[in-house]
């Protein structure tokens, strides 16, 4: 089956090396470059994918980990899905329509398919997989990302009607997201059984399930893409050893190793025969200053610690090369919408002294700042914000701590500074919303303005592209100079594949893995079953 | 040995496992997060919480949910987990065995290796070989299971060796040599731990006995060396090294969790840490209870072969 070279933009190590541009600020900053695939597809041969920790439940709907959904992926499919470079497109809807307010959506569904048990996929199975979600007993963890839906009518068999509680031009690459898979009415009604078992209609059919263990998964030969997916088998291992996940790709026992920590990406990128891949991604970690409490009330003090930060460094120290420098707001290069011509704010530590003895903190103050130990990155981010910070006199004091207890006696309460962590969402509002609007958010930094929140209704409220451009841009600007948060850097989403794989899906989303067009060259090495 | 000495040790089993579920249910709580915010995790609003901590019977009162719980496991129900939504007793069975595949190689292996090597210690004590076990010993006792077995995995499973897999695990009935590829690595080092422990304690536990009075006079009876050995030294020695050995499934099961989750190994030691890590309380208690019970089983099974061999102890 001959098809067009794969022109989603992954950066091997070859080309990292060669092709590099040098980015705004003097950074350099990876250039994409294509990677074509080894010659025509072939069908068949098992791949095996290891994961690192955490694969809980397989229900969509309460998943909260990548590894939950780069499994559901495979076994269920969206209304929509992320095109490679962020844009959207259907899926299992075929095409959609607003209202001139985006206030209506209309989906018109794909006719014919059907789920894995048999049962036609219409209106009634969206109906009631989004009604599901939307119910508060079901306290589905990401329910606000689908957006400000009031209800959902199933218009006649194969068209339902979005109808949204404000205007919303998000809505088709929200339901994209990780939870809004379909699932059939039989699943729904049988929802406690969704944890440990899947009836979706996606390209994989469910084998064996052992939690935070291994997923298998086989080809579904009904899938509604005919011809996919090429693999016969899909194998997904947890390894909760980072070492041993690298000792585990050099010996072959695994294919891929789907999200690459730092650290390691450039172990695996020297093992011949090994694709590493990096694609600009947008998860990072924050430094939350609440803005509603001293020190960090006085939005002098908040620039005099974005001052004090030589963003570049960090990002070499954080990311060991592997990420770009931020401006303490959330909307990365990997977003359709990113405020490309602002320039990244440089060190002044003259400057941040002076705006710290104007604030009337002339001798520094010392400041407690928590820490979880999970995910890693977090520590290291704060230990470098603490060297920062010191050269203005401000002295954090890091305390580090489990994460359940962080999650529940730090995070968003308001208290001590801490360091969060977000991966790269499907929107721009997804993040934003979350992040600075009490009204659809969480106002994570007690910094919500009028005018911010404004802003932000505007932005869910325009269509029009080049418009919805300009009131990210404005937002992305007021947040850097004035937001409740340090955000040194972005990482890039990592990746390391045998070359016998082609086609590996590499995303900003690292969680965004549809195997569907994956597929082996002959060389790939048989494998028993591990 | 009686009736009533098993009996008696059987009840003091129970006992004990009832006091470890009361201290592991009072310690769980004391730890701060709880189910519902790690099943939610960071993008949980407080509403959901709410609704999640209802739904988990998380409200009530501590006592009346630990009285729900040993209530049934009394019927042999161990309750739901949490975060995995099904029976504790369904997800412990699989794990549970896989890990007792690890045990028992592990204490045969160890106790072949390290008994005759702690016995030639003591016969040979303060020449060159009694210093060279010993030394071998502090050597195992100081290094800590967490670098032995990343060290296995670099020499074994790195290159340029690249012997034996990583990590992970293939039930033998699918294939008998992959069971064994999967299984040698975390045995090792098991086996490498436990055995400078048991070392140390046979060859203590040997010199003892050869500076006793019954051997000196079995000696001066003019007994020859090997008899004197076999029947008085070696008899006597052994009882202590299996109460030694019974301790030590203790030492052993707390192990587990460290290599399993090193090796990826399915076992309940991994389990504990996945259950502990998400605060699924069902699950922590379950798992816990299982462990203690192999512990008590152990011990359980040290003292009749101990009343066996000494039948002064089995009397009363």
């Amino acid at each position: 089956m001959a098809r067009k070279p794969d022109r989603s933009p992954i950066l091997t190590r070859r080309g990292f090396g060669g092709l590099v541009a040098v980015g705004a600020a003097g950074f350099l900053l990876p250039q994409a470059i294509i990677r074509p695939a080894r010659g025509e597809a072939r069908a068949g041969g098992e791949l095996t994918v290891t994961l690192y920790q955490d694969l809980r439940t397989l229900n969509p709907i309460m998943g909260i980990f990548g590894n939950e959904w780069r499994t559901t992926i495979n076994l269920y499919d969206n209304l929509t899905q992320l095109t490679p470079h962020g844009g959207v497109e259907p899926a299992l809807a075929e095409s959609y329509e607003a209202s001139n307010d985006a206030s209506v959506w209309t989906f018109k569904l794909r006719r014919g398919t059907k789920f894995q048990d048999g049962a036609s996929f219409g209106s009634a199975d969206v109906v009631a997989t989004v009604e599901k979600i939307l119910d508060p007993k079901t306290a589905a963890p990401y329910k606000a990302e689908l957006g400000p839906i009031a209800a959902v009518k199933a218009i006649d068999d194969l068209t339902v009607r979005f109808e949204l509680s404000s205007p919303y031009a998000d809505l088709p690459k929200a339901l994209a997201s990780p939870t809004a898979r379909m699932i059939s009415q039989q699943g729904i009604t049988d929802f406690d059984k969704l944890g440990t078992t899947a009836n979706g209609t996606g390209p994989f059919v469910l084998k064996e399930f052992v939690p935070n263990d291994r997923v298998v998964m086989e080809r579904n030969p009904n899938y509604f893409r005919s011809g996919r997916p090429y693999l016969d088998r899909v194998v997904m291992r947890v390894l909760p050893d980072t070492n041993t996940q690298v000792a585990a790709l050099r010996n072959r026992e695994v294919d891929v190793i789907a999200d690459v920590e730092a650290d390691t990406f450039k172990e695996i990128s020297e093992i011949k025969g090994v694709n590493s891949m990096q694609i600009l991604g947008g998860t990072f970690n924050n430094i939350v200053l609440y803005a509603n409490k001293p020190p960090f009330d006085d939005p002098k003090v908040r620039m005099a610690l974005r001052l004090a930060m030589d963003r570049v460094q960090m990002t070499a120290a954080i990311t060991a090369g592997t990420g770009a420098p931020a401006n303490d707001q959330p909307i990365a290069a990997c977003y359709e919408f990113e405020d490309k011509d602002m320039p990244l704010r440089k060190q002044d530590l003259a400057q941040a002294r002076r705006l710290l003895k104007k604030a009337g903190h002339g001798d520094g103050f010392e400041h407690k700042l928590v820490v979880s130990n999970s995910p890693a990155s977090r520590q290291k981010t704060a230990v470098v914000v603490q060297a920062m910070a010191q050269q203005i006199g401000i002295q954090l004091n890091i305390e580090l701590m489990d994460n359940a207890r962080y999650g529940s006696t730090i995070w968003n309460k308001g208290i001590d500074s801490y360091v969060g962590n977000y991966t790269t969402r499907p929107t721009e509002d997804a993040i934003i919303s979350k992040l600075y609007s009490a009204k659809f958010g969480i106002d994570e930094g007690r910094w919500a303005t009028p005018e911010v929140e404004k802003i932000i209704a505007e932005g869910r409220a325009t269509t029009d592209q080049a418009k919805r451009r300009q009131v990210y841009v404005r937002l992305q600007r007021i947040a850097a100079d004035q937001g409740p948060f340090i955000i040194p850097n972005f990482f890039n989403s990592l990746a390391g594949a045998w070359g016998y794989v082609n086609r590996w899906p590499a995303r900003a989303m690292v969680a965004d893995i549809k195997l569907d067009q994956t597929w082996l060259s002959s060389d790939a090495p048989g494998r028993k079953k591990t | 040995m009686s009736l009533a000495f098993l009996l008696r040790r059987l009840i003091y089993g129970v006992i004990s496992l009832f006091i470890l579920s009361l201290i592991i249910f009072c310690c769980t709580h004391l730890l701060p997060g709880d189910a519902a915010t790690a099943i939610l995790g960071e993008q949980a609003t407080p509403e959901a919480l709410a609704a999640l901590r209802e739904k988990l019977g998380l409200g009530q009162p501590l006592p009346a949910q630990y009285a729900a719980w040993i209530v049934g496991v009394g019927r042999g129900d161990f309750g739901i987990s949490t975060t995995l939504n099904q029976p504790v007793g369904a997800i412990i069975r699989l794990p549970f065995a896989h890990s007792m595949a690890l045990a028992p190689v592990t204490l045969l292996a160890a106790a072949a290796i390290a008994i005759p090597l702690g016995v030639l210690a003591a016969l040979r004590r303060g020449r060159r070989i009694d210093a060279a076990i010993l030394a071998g010993s502090y050597l195992g006792v100081s290094i800590p299971d967490f670098v032995v077995a990343p060290l296995l995995i670099m020499v074994f499973a790195g290159p340029p060796l690249q012997l034996l897999p990583s990590s992970g695990f293939v039930p033998f009935a699918d294939s008998p040599s992959g069971w064994i590829s999967h299984v040698v690595l975390p045995v090792t080092a098991l086996t490498t731990i436990l055995m400078a422990h048991l070392m140390r304690q046979t060859r203590s536990g040997m010199i003892e006995v050869l500076g006793s009075d019954y051997v000196r006079t079995a000696r001066l009876k003019g007994l020859p060396e090997r008899i004197v050995l076999r029947r008085h030294a070696l008899r006597n020695a052994l009882t202590t090294t299996i109460t030694i050995l019974a301790l030590d499934v203790g030492y052993l099961l707390g192990s587990i969790v460290i290599v399993e989750e090193i090796f990826a190994y399915p076992g309940l030691g991994r389990l504990v840490i996945y259950a502990v890590a998400n605060r699924d309380l069902p699950l922590i208690q379950g798992t816990t209870l299982v462990i203690g019970a192999v512990y008590v089983a152990a011990n359980l099974i040290a003292d009749v072969i101990h009343g066996a061999l000494n039948p002064r102890v089995g009397q009363g």
